[in-house]
C-alpha cells in the first residue's frame, strides 16, 4: 500500500517538472518572435486613445486613486503592476467605468467618460474588457455569449435607422432634392456576420466543438479564453485585462497568455493588470507600477525591472522577482 | 373501530346523498381560484416593487420609489392576512362605497396584494443572489441596464426564485383557510357544515386536511417539472449526478 503510493508520486513529480520545462522553452523562442514582430514603432504617439488626467477614485473614506495622469497611446501595451491593494484594478475599471471615477477625466474619442452626462455604453463597445472571474454569462451558449452583445448593438442601430429613415421618406415626399436614407444592414447579415466572426474565432483557437455548450462544462481555461474573445468579437480600439490568469491554474495559465501574446503582436492596445512578472517583460511596451493609489514608477520593462529608481519600486520587485 | 367505520358512513352519506360534494367543490374551486389570480396579481406587483428596489439609487425618484414600495412590503408582511382581509372588506371598502363586492373577489384583491409583499421579496433576493460579474460582463460589452437585466440576470435570477415561488403559492393556497372570516365559501365552511349537520366533526376535518395535503402534493410535482425545464444550462443538462 505504501509503496503503491509512493510510486505514484515518484512518478507525477518527473512528469509535471517536464511539461514545465518545455512550456519554459516554447516561451523563450515566443520571446524573440514577438520582440521582432512588435517593434515599438507601431506605437502612434502623436494621438492617445486613453488620456487620464489627475484620476481619483474614493470608496467612502478610503482614497484608492490619487490624482493618477497617464496617456494610452494605440498600439500600446501598458502593464499596471503593484501590490495587492495598491488600486491597479480599480484604476483598470475607471478607464471604462465599470467604478466610477470620484475625480479628474478620462478621454476617450474625444469626451470625458467621466461625465455622468456621456452615454457610457457606447463608448464601451470599443473597450473591451476581461475579468478574474471570467463572468460568462451562465444561461447562454459559448456561441451565444460571444454574439449577444454585437447582434443586440447592430439590431437596436438598425431600428433607429429605420425610425429616422421613416421620417426621411416622409420628408422626400414634399422635397424636391431627395435626402438619401441611412444605410443599414439588415438582420439578418448582422446575426450572420457576428456568428460567422464568432466561429473564425473559436476555430483560431480550437474550440469551435464548444460552441452549442454552456460555460458551466468549460474549464477555466477555456472560459477565460471565450471571455476574451467574447472581448474581441466586438472589434475594441482597446482590452482591458483585470488579471485574466489569477482565477487558473498553472497549466492553464500558458493557454491564456499564448492568446493574448497573439493579440499583442497583432498590434491590439492593450491594458493588462497581471501578476506574472515574467509576461510583464515579455509583452508589455510601458510598465506602471502602482503603490498607495499612484504610479510609483513608469517605463518600458527594462527600465522599471532592471534599474527601478523609486524605493517603493525596489521594495515590492525585491518582494516578487 | 366499529364507531369509527360508523363515523365515516355517515360522512360518505352526506358528503354524496346530501349534496355535500357540490359545497366542497365550490370550496376547492374558491381556494384555487384566490391562491392561482392572488399570485399572478402578486407575481406582478412583485415584479414591479422588485425592479424599483435593485435599481441604482442615485438618483432621487427611485430612493422615494424605493421608500414607498420598502413601506407596503413593511405593512404587508408585518399583519396578519386575517387582518387585511377583515380590515379591507369591513373598514376600506365601506369607506370608499364599495361595500357590495362579492367576498370571494375582495379576497382575491387582498391576497393578491399581501403575496405581492412576499413575491418581491423573493424576486429581490433572486436578483441578488446572481453573480455581480453577470450585470459588469454585460455593461462591459456596451450593453444598458435594462438590456443586461433582461438578457442575463433575470433569465438566471427566475431559476433562483422558483423554488421560493412555489413555496409562495402552497402557502398562498394553505391561508386561503380563512376566508371564511369574511363570508366567502372555501373548504372548511363546507365541511364545517357537514360537520355540524351530523354532530360528528372528526370524518370531515380529517377529510379537510386529506384535502390539502393532495392538493399540494399536485402542485409540488408540477413546480418540480417547471424547475427541470429550466434548469437546461445546469451541468449535466440539469440531471443531478445520475438521479
Amino acid at each position: 500500500m505504501e509503496n503503491s503510493r509512493m510510486r505514484k508520486v515518484v512518478r507525477l513529480i518527473p512528469e509535471t517538472k517536464g511539461s514545465f520545462d518545455f512550456y519554459e522553452e516554447k516561451n523563450e523562442k515566443e520571446i524573440n518572435e514577438i520582440k521582432k514582430e512588435t517593434p515599438s514603432s507601431n506605437i502612434d504617439y502623436s494621438n492617445p486613445l486613453i488620456e487620464v488626467k489627475g484620476l481619483k477614485k474614493s470608496f467612502g473614506e478610503l482614497l484608492v486613486l490619487n490624482n493618477i495622469s497617464t496617456n494610452i497611446y494605440p498600439g500600446e501595451k501598458v502593464v499596471v503592476i503593484g501590490p495587492s491593494g495598491s488600486g491597479k484594478s480599480t484604476f483598470l475599471r475607471c478607464l471604462n467605468c465599470m467604478e466610477d471615477p470620484s475625480g479628474g477625466s478620462i478621454i476617450f474619442d474625444g469626451e470625458d467618460l467621466a461625465d455622468l452626462k456621456v452615454d457610457i455604453n457606447k463608448h464601451r463597445e470599443k473597450i473591451g474588457m476581461v475579468f478574474q472571474q471570467f463572468n460568462l454569462f451562465n444561461n447562454l451558449t459559448v456561441l451565444q455569449n460571444i454574439t449577444v452583445a454585437p447582434i443586440h448593438l447592430g439590431v437596436k442601430k438598425l431600428r433607429k435607422a429605420q425610425f429616422k429613415n421613416f421620417f426621411i421618406k416622409i420628408g422626400n415626399a414634399f422635397r424636391k432634392e431627395k435626402k438619401p436614407l441611412i444605410e443599414a444592414k439588415s438582420k439578418k447579415e448582422i446575426v450572420k456576420e457576428a456568428t460567422d466572426n464568432a466561429m473564425k474565432l473559436l476555430k483560431r483557437i480550437g474550440l469551435e466543438e464548444k460552441a452549442s455548450v454552456y460555460p458551466s462544462t468549460l474549464s477555466g481555461g477555456q472560459k477565460q479564453i471565450i471571455d476574451i474573445i467574447r472581448a474581441l468579437n466586438m472589434n475594441p480600439k482597446v482590452m482591458l485585462f483585470d488579471e485574466p490568469t489569477s482565477a487558473l491554474d498553472p497549466e492553464m495559465v500558458g493557454e491564456v497568455l499564448d492568446l493574448i501574446k497573439d493579440l499583442a503582436s497583432e498590434g491590439m492596445t492593450m491594458v493588462i493588470v497581471t501578476h506574472e512578472m515574467g509576461f510583464a517583460k515579455e509583452v508589455g511596451t510601458r510598465v506602471l507600477l502602482m503603490a498607495d493609489g499612484i504610479i510609483a514608477e513608469e517605463g518600458t520593462p527594462s527600465e522599471v525591472f532592471d534599474n527601478p529608481k523609486n524605493p517603493r519600486t525596489i521594495q515590492f520587485l525585491k518582494a516578487v522577482l | 373501530m366499529g364507531n369509527f367505520g360508523n363515523k365515516i358512513n355517515r360522512f360518505i352519506e352526506s358528503f354524496i346523498y346530501d349534496d355535500g360534494y357540490k359545497e366542497v367543490i365550490k370550496g376547492l374551486g374558491n381556494t384555487l381560484k384566490i391562491a392561482i389570480l392572488g399570485l399572478l396579481i402578486g407575481i406582478v406587483i412583485g415584479t414591479l416593487i422588485a425592479s424599483v428596489r435593485v435599481m441604482p439609487k442615485y438618483k432621487l425618484i427611485p430612493r422615494v420609489l424605493d421608500k414607498i414600495c420598502a413601506l407596503y412590503v413593511g405593512f404587508f408582511r408585518g399583519t396578519p392576512i386575517v387582518v387585511q382581509l377583515l380590515v379591507g372588506y369591513f373598514v376600506i371598502l365601506p369607506l370608499i362605497g364599495l361595500g357590495r363586492i362579492s367576498s370571494e373577489n375582495v379576497c382575491v384583491v387582498i391576497f393578491g396584494l399581501n403575496s405581492g409583499a412576499y413575491v418581491s421579496e423573493v424576486m429581490r433576493g433572486g436578483i441578488n443572489s446572481v453573480d455581480i460579474g453577470q450585470m459588469e460582463a454585460g455593461r462591459a460589452l456596451g450593453l444598458s441596464y435594462p438590456t443586461t437585466m433582461m438578457k442575463f440576470v433575470v433569465p438566471q435570477a427566475i431559476k433562483n426564485i422558483l423554488p421560493s415561488l412555489g413555496n409562495e403559492f402552497i402557502s398562498l393556497i394553505k391561508e386561503t383557510s380563512v376566508i371564511s372570516f369574511v363570508g366567502a365559501a372555501d373548504l372548511y365552511v363546507a365541511l364545517n357544515k357537514i360537520g355540524q349537520n351530523n354532530y360528528e366533526p372528526m370524518v370531515p376535518f380529517l377529510f379537510m386536511a386529506i384535502c390539502y395535503i393532495i392538493l399540494i402534493f399536485l402542485i409540488t410535482q408540477l413546480i418540480r417539472v417547471l424547475e427541470r425545464v429550466l434548469s437546461k444550462s445546469d451541468r449535466n443538462g440539469g440531471k443531478r449526478n445520475g438521479k
